[in-house]
């Protein structure tokens, strides 16, 4: 008993810490790099000040903190056990066609269209995506909107992604979608079931609704026609990527395809740790078992192609006209002094870790392109765009984002053919630069 | 918003259902009519504060509780749904008031300063999700 006590105190102080960094995970994981990850950061101030608060004070009306009840966080049921082998065939049930490991040289190349055509990429990041919703709403409004043969989406690029994919008519969802939630629509804190900091019930409910029948029957239609919709996610369990073909799920219809085909892009963009896994059901062999899937970008903020295909010493030519990349995050690092508090470290290592790799394979797809004898564009956030975010999703800094991204589209040249200049030393560091070289 | 405002405001989200200043009821029934989960929107209309941020609290035999265990905070909903929130800590302090009524509950919160205020809406939530 008393050990059984024990463990209670200590899994109660471990959900008050796990609840602290949660938030802060899981706002600084869906936000780009450096900006103020205000949701999460006050939610682990507060808890980790809870000890200072004091009874009485503030009128003396402060109730003391009430008995501990039955916590609300169900028992996840135990997994269903299964071996790297059943997993590599494993398949959904009744679509066949819904999936294939990104790696598989194969597979992709059966899954890619039969016809040539434009690509369009959509890279992670976060409430950044409000960038490439409002590029992709400027393309449209300056007519140079392409209907893309491929398009492609990882986490926020996954969310995007099917609405792109359907055609311009989706644009004011979009925008809506990129200007008008806020944090309280994506996850919410104190309600973890053990696997993730926070909860995304929000999300999970905000994707829901916009999934509807009316787009499944574009993206179906368009995949009919030959167009092909992929969204990447991460197979924990086999620290493998693997591309779903959203338009096959789609074209197979039912509540069943829905539902997939929402777990895929909730999962997609599913910070691990941060928020919730989604499992998804899967056959291999008669056997019957659930995935662990998480966030796309653990594989690449983008994809293009399988990485051996992508690799610098590949002759692999890309079957597409000309290569579009639309990068949802901030390249340019973000100087902050870092609290000496978990979270805070982690969610400033991961802010530099994302740019850094988006960057590294931008220049992989520019040569990928150049090789493919095709044009290379790149559409990234412009330098310029400073302003800061009032916490998590704050409607206002994506909108300004979204507004960006909106000009930017409109204007003569969205897209450049070259990759960006690598960030240079923040302008604070110049003087000291050339102090240097004179006194040199 | 200054920082050392900031966790005051994360804990309003749980404060939002918090009672102070209630006795305790002693109808058991009554104390029941508000039981469960509740999903807690914090709104942030004036002040550099966070804009929106959502939270779980529990509501046990009238007592309010955090979700998880993360907030030390307590209260209790009057048999009406009154709420009036305290939230303090190191002697800075934010209120909220406003009322519970079926599945549904809404208020306005301020930092003691004036710095920040908004408002807060709650919904009642399944218990399993």
């Amino acid at each position: 008993m008393l050990v059984f006590r024990m463990n209670s105190v200590i899994s109660l102080r471990m959900r008050s810490v796990i609840g602290a960094a949660g938030a802060l995970l899981a706002a600084s994981l869906l936000l780009p790099s450096g900006l103020p990850y205000a949701a999460g950061v006050a939610h682990a101030q507060a808890v980790t000040s809870q000890p200072r608060v004091k009874r009485g004070t503030a009128a003396g009306t402060m109730k003391p903190a009430p008995s501990p009840a039955p916590s609300t966080s169900k028992e996840l049921p135990p997994r269903v056990p299964f071996t790297t082998a059943e997993d590599a065939v494993a398949a959904i049930p009744g679509i066949p066609d819904a999936r294939f490991w990104a790696d598989s040289e194969t597979d992709y190349a059966n899954a890619l269209p039969s016809q040539s055509g434009p690509w369009l990429i959509l890279s992670s990041g976060g409430a950044d995506g409000a960038f490439g919703a409002g590029l992709m709403t400027g393309l449209t409004a300056a007519g140079k909107r392409l209907d893309y043969q491929v398009v492609t989406g990882v986490s926020t690029g996954a969310l995007m992604a099917p609405f792109i994919f359907a055609g311009s008519r989706y644009d004011e969802k979009l925008r809506k979608a990129y200007t008008q939630v806020s944090a309280a629509d994506v996850f919410e804190a104190g309600s973890s079931t053990g696997e993730s900091f926070v909860n995304s019930w929000p999300l999970r409910d905000f994707i829901a609704k916009q999934i509807t029948p009316e787009l499944m029957a574009d993206i179906a239609a368009a995949h009919r026609a030959g167009r092909r919709l992929f969204v990447v996610t991460t197979n924990l369990d086999a620290e493998r990527s693997m591309v779903w073909n959203m338009g096959a799920i789609a074209a197979h219809g039912g509540e069943q395809a829905t539902k997939l085909f929402c777990s895929v892009l909730l999962a997609s963009a599913s910070v691990p740790g941060g928020f919730p896994p989604a499992m998804i059901d899967v056959e291999a062999n008669g056997k019957h078992f659930a995935e662990m899937h998480v966030d796309g970008g653990l594989g690449g903020q983008f994809f293009v192609a399988p990485a051996a295909l992508m690799a610098a010493t590949s002759q692999y030519h890309l079957p597409a006209s000309e290569l579009y990349v639309v990068v949802n995050t901030g390249l340019q690092p973000n100087f902050k002094v870092v609290d000496r508090f978990a979270p805070t470290i982690l969610t400033q290592a991961i802010g530099m870790a994302v740019p850094v790799d988006t960057r590294l394979m931008i220049d992989r797809a520019y040569l990928a392109a150049k090789r493919s004898g095709i044009t290379f564009n790149v559409a990234t956030i412009p330098t310029s765009f400073n302003m800061p975010s009032a916490g998590a999703f704050d409607p206002k800094y994506m909108g300004a984002l979204f507004k960006t991204g909106l000009e930017q589209g409109r204007g003569a040249n969205p897209f450049s053919d070259q990759p960006p200049p690598y960030p240079a030393a923040p302008a604070s560091q110049q003087p000291n630069r050339i102090e240097k070289t004179g006194a040199n | 918003m200054s920082h050392f405002l900031r966790p005051i405001f994360a804990a309003a989200f749980a404060a939002a259902l918090l009672v102070a200043g209630y006795s305790a009821p002693s109808d058991a029934a009554a104390a029941g009519a508000y039981d469960g989960n509740w999903s807690v929107v914090i709104n942030t209309r004036r002040g550099d504060c966070d804009r929106s941020l959502r939270y779980s609290v529990r509501i046990v035999n009238n007592q309010v509780l955090p979700g998880e265990q993360s907030y030390r905070v307590g209260g209790r909903v009057s048999p009406s749904g009154e709420i009036r929130v305290v939230v303090a800590e190191a002697g800075r302090s934010a209120s909220g008031i406003g009322r519970l009524a079926g599945n549904n509950g809404r208020g306005q919160w301020r930092t003691s300063t004036g710095q920040c205020a908004g408002s807060w809406t709650a919904v009642r939530r399944p218990n399993n999700w």
